[in-house]
């Protein structure tokens, strides 16, 4: 027996074996990079198309996309302020509550306010209301427009001479860049409220005056302009990711699942690489 | 019926050995060779089986599908791999297209929202003067009672009859139906024939429209047709005399003794 193990542990590993594993997993890695960059291509193209379309024909059908952009503002918009409420009204409570007392336990208490600012207008904010957005309109979207285009309204609408991008992603590009920029401003007001609401209860040695003075100095005026940009790039390429994956190749109706996960996991990643290139340009100010 | 050879104006549309196919489908069937010259005032019937070629091959005469080989023309203007989707999308509006089983039908829109569509798009009117613009068409239809029903939850050959409706808002000058017949009941299909019969003749305040029409069978279009052909296993062949074809003899052979795969 003691034999039989010491040759298993000494014996050489077969070569087809030792060949053919790396070479599997290369051929794998190989094809998801292949498969990644045609994605980026494709979807780079898809967007230039989307922004054509809203640049050439913005004022174009207006009695019937101005309609469509704003049903698109209320189902990714103001439907979820409630629940965007209730996130702020978290998010005000947790870090004020875990910050203050820290910053306390130190004598740092003038930097709550500090912390509001990095925390939620620079980070979480936009990032939070993107995540939502896309949970509860993006996988909606990717369904409505995946299902359109198995059942063939897509060709019914080319057919009638109208633009299916025109039509279909327009008014959800903007509704959901709208959206997520005014879920965003809800979300940072309800959790500096909050915050506040917390310093009061828990007696922290902080006035409502001293808290909004310690904002208002931490905040600059790159801070509106990054925050606005932020939130409508990343409602525009939730809008747009989701609209590709539905619109852009063709479906049947039992790929709309796996077309759907796939555009929530690629909407995280270009969402989180997003945020990676903001947080540098905020580290440059 | 109108006369086949009234016109010789030049063609609306034309194929020149065409072979048209579904681009995602690599197996799916393809019509092949196809030379065809639609000009106004024709009412053309098409026959063919469901996978003799035929529903690659309206789409693509109609300028919705580019073709694999040969040359498409639409009203003179020469149709190519490269040709823009926005110049595309303009010659469209002079041509209609009813989808088959249902229309293909905006499954969150109404029966009037559907009809109105192409005009709210293209004419940017709200919905009001839409629906008045429409009104003719949606009487003359018989669709008064199902305008403001959801789409999707009409029976199929209302559905059917809205897509026709849908198609017809900006007035076509060539009307391309795909199986129009098909799932329709003795009477509907009395209508339909009828009814196209009279809109390629001319209808009141309509000019006359060219017709294509497409479906297993030549034979329900006798006496409404001027034109016929059929696809046989993707090949075009135009028939002079589709009363004395033995093609849908062929066709019903075929669909008995075709083994599954």
């Amino acid at each position: 027996m003691a034999d039989n193990v010491s040759n298993a542990l000494t014996d050489p590993v077969p070569h087809g074996v030792v060949g053919r594993l790396p070479r599997a997993l290369l051929n794998r890695a190989g094809r998801e990079v292949i498969g990644w960059q045609e994605t980026i291509r494709d979807l780079g193209a898809f967007a230039l198309i989307t922004f054509g379309a809203i640049a050439t024909k913005f004022g174009h059908a207006r009695s019937l996309t101005r309609p469509m952009i704003r049903h698109e503002i209320y189902r990714c918009g103001i439907r979820l302020l409630p629940m965007i409420c209730f996130i702020g009204l978290a998010l005000g409570l947790v870090i004020i509550g875990q910050t203050v007392s820290l910053l306390t336990k130190v004598g740092a208490q003038n930097y709550g306010g500090m912390v509001m600012v990095s925390v939620v207008v620079r980070e979480l904010g936009p990032l939070i209301a993107a995540l939502l957005v896309l949970a509860r309109a993006g996988a909606a979207n990717v369904v409505e427009l995946g299902t359109a285009r198995a059942l063939g309204e897509v060709e019914a609408l080319e057919s009638l001479g109208i633009d299916p991008v025109h039509y279909l992603v327009v008014p959800r590009v903007i509704g959901m860049a709208v959206s997520i920029f005014g879920l965003t401003v809800y979300l940072i007001v309800v959790a500096i409220l909050s915050g506040l609401l917390f310093a009061f209860l828990q007696d922290v040695p902080m006035s409502p005056s001293d808290y909004f003075g310690q904002l208002a100095g931490a905040l600059l005026w790159q801070d509106f302009v990054l925050l606005a940009l932020k939130t409508l790039s990343f409602g525009a390429v939730i809008a747009l990711i989701t609209s590709f994956q539905g619109l852009a190749r063709p479906l049947k109706l039992e790929d709309v699942p796996a077309a759907t996960a796939r555009a929530v996991g690629e909407s995280v990643v270009v969402c989180g690489l997003l945020d990676a290139v903001f947080l540098i340009v905020y580290l440059l100010i | 019926m109108p006369d086949a050879s009234f016109n010789l104006a030049e063609p609306l549309v034309e194929l020149v050995d065409v072979t048209a196919a579904l681009p995602e489908a690599d197996d799916a069937p393809e019509a092949r060779g196809v030379s065809w010259s639609i000009e106004p005032g024709q009412f053309w019937a098409i026959g063919g089986l469901p996978a003799a070629g035929e529903s690659c091959l309206l789409p693509t005469a109609a300028g919705l599908m580019r073709p694999t080989a040969g040359v498409v023309r639409l009203f003179g203007r020469a149709i190519a791999s490269d040709t823009g989707e926005t110049e595309l999308l303009e010659t469209r509006r002079r041509i209609g297209l009813v989808f088959s089983n249902g229309g293909r039908l905006f499954r969150d829109q109404s029966v009037l929202g559907n009809i109105t569509i192409p005009l709210r798009y293209h004419f940017d009117l709200p919905l009001d003067e839409a629906e008045s613009r429409t009104e003719a068409l949606v009487e003359m239809l018989g669709l008064k009672p199902w305008l403001h029903r959801s789409a999707i939850t009409l029976p199929l050959v209302w559905q059917q009859r809205t897509a026709l409706a849908r198609a017809l808002a900006l007035q076509p000058e060539v009307l391309f139906l795909d199986r129009p017949l098909s799932a329709l009941d003795f009477s509907h299909r009395g209508w339909w024939l009828e009814f196209l019969g009279e809109l390629a003749a001319g209808l009141d305040g309509w000019p006359p429209v060219t017709v294509v029409v497409g479906g297993d069978s030549m034979k329900p279009w006798l006496g409404v047709a001027s034109n016929f052909a059929c696809l046989d296993e993707g090949r075009w062949e135009t028939v002079a005399d589709p009363a004395a074809s033995d093609h849908d003899a062929r066709d019903v052979t075929r669909r008995f003794t075709r083994k599954k795969n």
